[in-house]
């Protein structure tokens, strides 16, 4: 269909104003609105995630599409039910304790909800018992954790073995990033995936669902 | 320091007494200490007893609070808060009164601490321990330096600093990366910049479009610097400052700012001269990747097209240290990466860092480092 390209094409270009338009004369026209979320705005989130990865755009590209989406979904998501859409999966996400840095995490929600997961970002310096409390609320797939300092990183340690104490540690996929962290740390503290940027975030997350399922 | 104990004694120990008697009917039992000039303890008892071998530290205190005129609470490195107050001879400094609380559980209770370190100060006062006109003094002119740092750091605005800062930081990589034609490479250190960028102007559009602006203008003098024609490079700038004028939301915002990234990444690239600090880029980066090698100085020359004594020059006049203390320093210092960052083996750390064998590995460690592989790790992993 014509306008569902154009719709991820709207995404891509990062323009808001398009996207709601196209998005609304396609809902006149009687399209799904399952179908306008998960074949035009994933669709066109999915080839910014790829460009992003291959370092081919640049971060406020990135934003402006994720924004682009966004305007997209406010209108949708109020006409679907959750039968209409299962979510790919549902993930917990936010910047460890002592640690302000937004904006990788914030690119990392973008990216993960223009792969149709559920985010739920619970902001910057988090502490252990916050991600476990929302782990017990929101009982989502996966956790995941962003740290920018070194010396925030012992935290995501502390977080983990919060849910290991909490019985809760089986029930989700852990998964860690940001500059400091590498794939040895990631496996020393006993986090299921690491990703060392936001492109990658996606595949990761996808990746250690498919695992579980 | 006999000489000093001597006179703290004989002129001060008097009045510390009567101050000591006073101040113990405070609320909350604080212990309380004389200590002279060298920070050693003449009277009563340290606050923190394994601080109070720290004789520098107390002096520290002391010579603090003198500094601020006004009494100098501090956490020491045990965790414990201590304040101090100096006692002073005319206006000498000659030692100082310590006193000092485990801290609270309640973090709201460490304002009484404030109270009660105020109390000892206006204590040594009465007692004539310090000079209270020499303290107002300090602590007026301490308040006038707060005052125009205050300022200083509104006009300056220290989130601006910081995007300039991670520029200059990143932009040797940038030159070597967009030099040696990785276009994705370079996408991906503006990245770097560009994340900082919009972290500061998240919330405010008008500084987001001057930060933008920034960038793009110490970029162009980075072309510029690479051997890009100015007045071709400044001619795209000048049409296109008119459209950044009218420029109003991000959504425009962005494809100004990638179409200006891109043409000045290629007013970079289309020249060919070599800057040394690309040059010497190469040399780092090639010899940064190679370290688990056996790596000659006439290897790393040739990564980075010159002669093999043409480096040892630059390496000796850009960072003042032969090829040899450099490429251990690097060895060294990726090593302590991998103890702190890793469960790796130290024979495994060895040989990932270009060390032919374990002990010889530990030597080299010991020498840099001044403690063995294993303690550095056991410190930093604590």
């Amino acid at each position: 269909m014509e306008i569902l390209s154009q719709l991820a094409d709207a995404v891509i270009k990062g323009k808001a104003n398009d996207v709601q338009s196209l998005t609304n004369s396609a809902l006149a026209a009687g399209i799904a609105p399952a179908t306008l979320i998960n074949d035009g705005l994933i669709a066109g989130m999915q080839v910014i995630a790829d460009r992003f990865k291959k370092n081919e755009i640049y971060v406020p590209e990135v934003l402006i599409a994720a924004r682009a989406m966004t305007a997209g979904l406010n209108i949708l998501k109020p006409l679907i039910s959750d039968t209409d859409m299962k979510p790919v999966a549902k993930i917990v996400i936010g910047t460890v304790k002592g640690d302000l840095h937004d904006i990788g995490k914030k690119l990392v929600a973008m990216m993960l909800e223009g792969a149709g997961l559920t985010v739920i970002d619970l902001g910057i310096d988090v502490a252990p018992e916050k991600f476990v409390n929302a782990v017990v609320e929101h009982q989502p797939d996966l956790v995941g954790m962003s740290a920018l300092l070194t010396t925030t990183m012992p935290a995501m340690s502390q977080t983990i073995q919060l849910l290991q104490e909490s019985g809760l540690r089986d029930k989700v996929k852990v998964i860690i990033g940001g500059a400091p962290i590498t794939d040895a740390y990631a496996k020393q503290i006993g986090a299921d995936g690491y990703a060392p940027d936001a492109g990658s975030a996606v595949d990761v997350c996808k990746a250690l669902v498919q695992t579980t399922a | 320091m006999g000489v000093i104990s001597v006179a703290l004694d004989s002129k001060f120990s008097k009045r510390y007494r009567a101050l000591a008697r006073q101040y113990r009917t405070s609320d909350f039992n604080a212990p309380l200490a004389l200590a002279d000039q060298q920070g050693s303890i003449v009277a009563g008892q340290h606050p923190c007893t394994p601080c109070s071998a720290n004789l520098e530290y107390t002096a520290h205190l002391g010579k603090e609070s003198l500094r601020w005129g006004d009494a100098f609470i501090a956490m020491c490195p045990h965790g414990v808060y201590l304040w101090s107050i100096p006692v002073t001879d005319n206006n000498e400094l000659v030692g100082s009164i310590l006193s000092g609380a485990n801290p609270p559980n309640d973090q709201s209770q460490v304002t009484r601490f404030t109270a009660t370190a105020r109390r000892l100060l206006r204590l040594a006062c009465k007692h004539n321990l310090t000079n209270a006109a020499l303290l107002r003094c300090h602590a007026e002119e301490a308040a006038r330096e707060a005052d125009k740092a205050q300022a200083i750091h509104s006009l300056k605005g220290e989130r601006y600093t910081s995007v300039r800062e991670v520029y200059l930081r990143e932009e040797p990589n940038l030159i070597a990366a967009i030099k040696t034609n990785e276009v994705a490479k370079a996408r991906e250190i503006l990245n770097i910049i560009l994340t900082e960028v919009y972290a500061l102007g998240e919330h405010d559009f008008e500084l987001l479009k001057a930060l933008v602006l920034e960038l793009v203008v110490v970029m162009y003098r980075t072309a510029v610097e690479a051997g890009g024609d100015p007045v071709e490079l400044l001619g795209l700038n000048y049409a296109s400052i008119q459209e950044y004028a009218t420029i109003t939301d991000e959504e425009t915002l962005t494809p100004w700012l990638v179409q200006h990234l891109e043409r000045l990444m290629a007013g970079i690239r289309n020249n060919d001269e070599r800057p040394v600090e690309v040059q010497l880029q190469l040399a780092l980066r090639y010899m940064q990747e190679h370290l688990a090698e056996p790596i000659s100085r006439e290897d790393v020359a040739g990564a980075a097209l010159m002669s093999s004594s043409h480096l040892a020059h630059l390496l000796r006049a850009k960072l003042n240290r032969s090829y040899t203390e450099l490429l251990s320093e690097m060895r060294i210092n990726a090593a302590r990466q991998l103890l702190v960052r890793t469960c790796k083996s130290l024979a495994q750390i060895a040989a990932e860092t270009g060390f032919s064998d374990q002990s010889y590995f530990t030597k080299v460690f010991k020498q840099h480092v001044h403690m063995t592989p294993g303690e550095y790790r056991r410190q930093h992993t604590e």
